[in-house]
């Protein structure tokens, strides 16, 4: 849902202004690209909020109803504690849900520096978070045929490593976790270099 | 023979003028590209060798989803501006000054949006042709998965269009048509095995069970192209008990939903285009007037954590009192405590839900509802 939610309010971001004529107002200030980047990516970030407080209401639920049903399973502890299995697993959704709506939130941003209508950017936004969810692990299936491919799948895809939090050995869980955080980690930097430099590139050349 | 020459003309407008744009050549390489690379990755070579027909089956159902999910997405982006976009631009009232009857004007703006993907779908075919020489499917099977492709798509392309139509601005029309076409293709499947597993839950297995059962059962399947495109695939179109009893197969009874559903929404979409925009009824400009005249007057009002939010950018908190962010939340229809409301009362009613089914079905909660968020079905 917070795919859903995030791009179809941020991606129309910088369009919605140039089509309303604000952008030029914005420019005429002091503030910087930067600042006004800054500004739209936490706007974007707080569209997504909705979903991601609703979600952090259910998971406390998860984790009374879970403690109330009795004891947590050995087998499925977290990094062999069994005491902190139920924290590790409820970590593991917040960083996995935290990282989502950050990085829906920086795609969308980045893809509104780049288009002139609101229209082919939410269409595009929608394509690359497709392509990331449906179109990469299917790529991967169709031509991973060793055990590398699951890998690169809790690494690279959200929900597999959501997954991996629930049904992986504990063993695999915290690297899974750390390698997912970096790889989204550099994605969303790489994605602020890119917004940061074509918001720029757009004002000189509007000036 | 009248009904060709009147929608020609603006259909031979919306078809040139989109094929022309940047945009649907980049999408037909793209397309292009994936649909032949699925092909050459898998082709049996001598030093793997073939592991057989279920890698061919698994190699079709990936084929035919990725083009179904890839259709879907694009459907809103070409269809959302396509009578919102005339609107932006000021030309719609230009367009019913022609010689143009309403359900001309309908039908060429329907025909060029479908008309595309369609084209995008046909190219692609090949692919999915050749990778019929490796056996495992019938070629009864592939057509009647892009019989379920095709109806999909023509279902989706009239969901936007009504929406488009309903919609002032491109972007409004675009966020709609995805909700709807998401909703119609997918989601209302979801919410009917939610429904199944709360009713489950509730009522308990007996009051579920038997013809009502099979209804239900077919229901599922009829409402998500996925589902027949699988069962296709993978069962041949056989679905056990549900075609046995009501001698329906999945395929039939999705292009049956569909229809009906597109052919609904074509009836709302002509009966909109044929009233005229200024012939509103009295009572409802009336009533429109209020509604402008009082959102004019009110006040916007705005969730806690929004006030919160601008109260400690006024501080001059760091990030917060950026300017562009206090504008955002201050203006923008995301910062309205209805937009709050919509995105936290509704995911959490869902979450409450599928909780709900997990714990009715026995075991460990988290297990359970993790079962249930990745297979979708009870365990």
């Amino acid at each position: 849902m917070i795919f859903l939610v995030v791009p179809s309010v941020a991606a129309s971001g910088f369009p919605r202004e140039r089509e309303q004529g604000n952008l030029d107002f914005l420019r005429g200030t002091w503030l910087t690209s930067g600042e006004i980047l800054t500004g739209k990516f936490w706007g974007a970030v707080y569209s997504g909020l909705g979903v991601y407080s609703a979600a952090l209401w259910t998971l406390p639920a998860i984790a009374v109803l879970e403690v109330a049903s009795g004891p947590w399973e050995n087998d499925r502890s977290f990094l062999g504690h069994p005491d902190r299995s139920l924290s590790g697993l409820m970590f593991s959704a917040v960083l996995v849900l935290t990282v989502s709506l950050i990085f829906a939130a920086a795609l969308s941003t980045t893809v509104s520096t780049f288009a002139r209508r609101s229209l082919s950017s939410l269409g595009l936004s929608f394509f690359l978070l497709l392509s990331l969810l449906v179109l990469w692990p299917m790529f991967l299936v169709l031509t991973g045929s060793d055990g590398s491919m699951e890998e690169v799948l809790g690494v690279t895809h959200p929900f597999v490593a959501l997954g991996y939090a629930f049904f992986q050995s504990q063993e695999k869980v915290l690297g899974y976790l750390i390698a997912f955080f970096a790889c989204y980690s550099v994605a969303i930097s790489l994605l602020w270099g890119i917004a940061h430099e074509s918001a720029r590139i757009t004002h000189e050349r509007d000036e | 023979m009248r009904l060709l020459e009147l929608e020609l003309p603006l259909l031979k407008r919306e078809l040139v003028g989109l094929l022309r744009t940047r945009k649907a050549f980049w999408i037909v390489l793209l397309v292009l590209v994936f649909s032949s690379v699925i092909p050459l990755l898998n082709w049996p070579s001598g030093r793997s060798g073939w592991q057989g027909g279920l890698r061919t089956l698994q190699v079709f159902a990936s084929f035919f989803f990725a083009q179904l999910t890839t259709a879907i997405f694009l459907v809103p982006a070409f269809t959302a501006g396509a009578i919102a976009g005339e609107r932006e631009r000021d030309t719609y009232d230009s367009l019913y000054t022609t010689l143009l009857r309403p359900s001309s004007i309908v039908l060429s703006k329907a025909a060029s949006a479908t008309g595309f993907i369609l084209l995008v779908l046909a190219f692609a075919s090949p692919a999915a042709f050749v990778l019929f020489f490796l056996g495992g499917l019938q070629l009864e099977s592939i057509l009647k998965c892009y019989a379920v492709l095709t109806a999909a798509l023509i279902e989706s392309s009239i969901i936007c269009l009504y929406h488009s139509m309903s919609s002032n601005r491109t972007a409004h029309a675009a966020m709609r048509g995805y909700f709807w076409v998401l909703f119609w293709n997918g989601g209302l499947t979801l919410l009917l095995q939610l429904c199944w597993g709360l009713a489950f839950v509730i009522l308990g297995r007996q009051s579920i069970l038997g013809s009502g059962h099979e209804i239900g059962m077919l229901l599922m399947v009829s409402s998500s192209p996925y589902v027949p495109i699988g069962f296709e695939i993978f069962a041949g179109g056989r679905t056990g008990g549900v075609s046995a009893s009501l001698g329906v197969k999945p395929y039939t009874a999705y292009l049956a939903v569909s229809g009906l559903i597109a052919l609904v929404h074509f009836l709302l979409l002509l009966r909109r285009a044929r009233v005229p925009e200024i012939a509103k009824p009295r009572w409802l400009e009336r009533r429109a007037a209020r509604k402008a005249a009082t959102a004019q007057t009110r006040p916007i009002r705005r969730s806690l954590l929004t006030r919160f939010l601008i109260r400690r950018g006024d501080l001059g908190t760091p990030i917060l009192s950026n300017a562009v962010f206090q504008k955002e939340i201050k203006a923008e229809f995301f910062g309205t405590l209805r937009f709050r409301r919509i995105t936290f009362w509704h995911p959490l009613l869902l979450f409450v839900s599928i909780l709900t089914v997990a714990l009715g079905s026995g075991g460990s909660p988290t297990w359970a509802l993790a079962f249930i968020t990745f297979t979708g079905r009870c365990p």
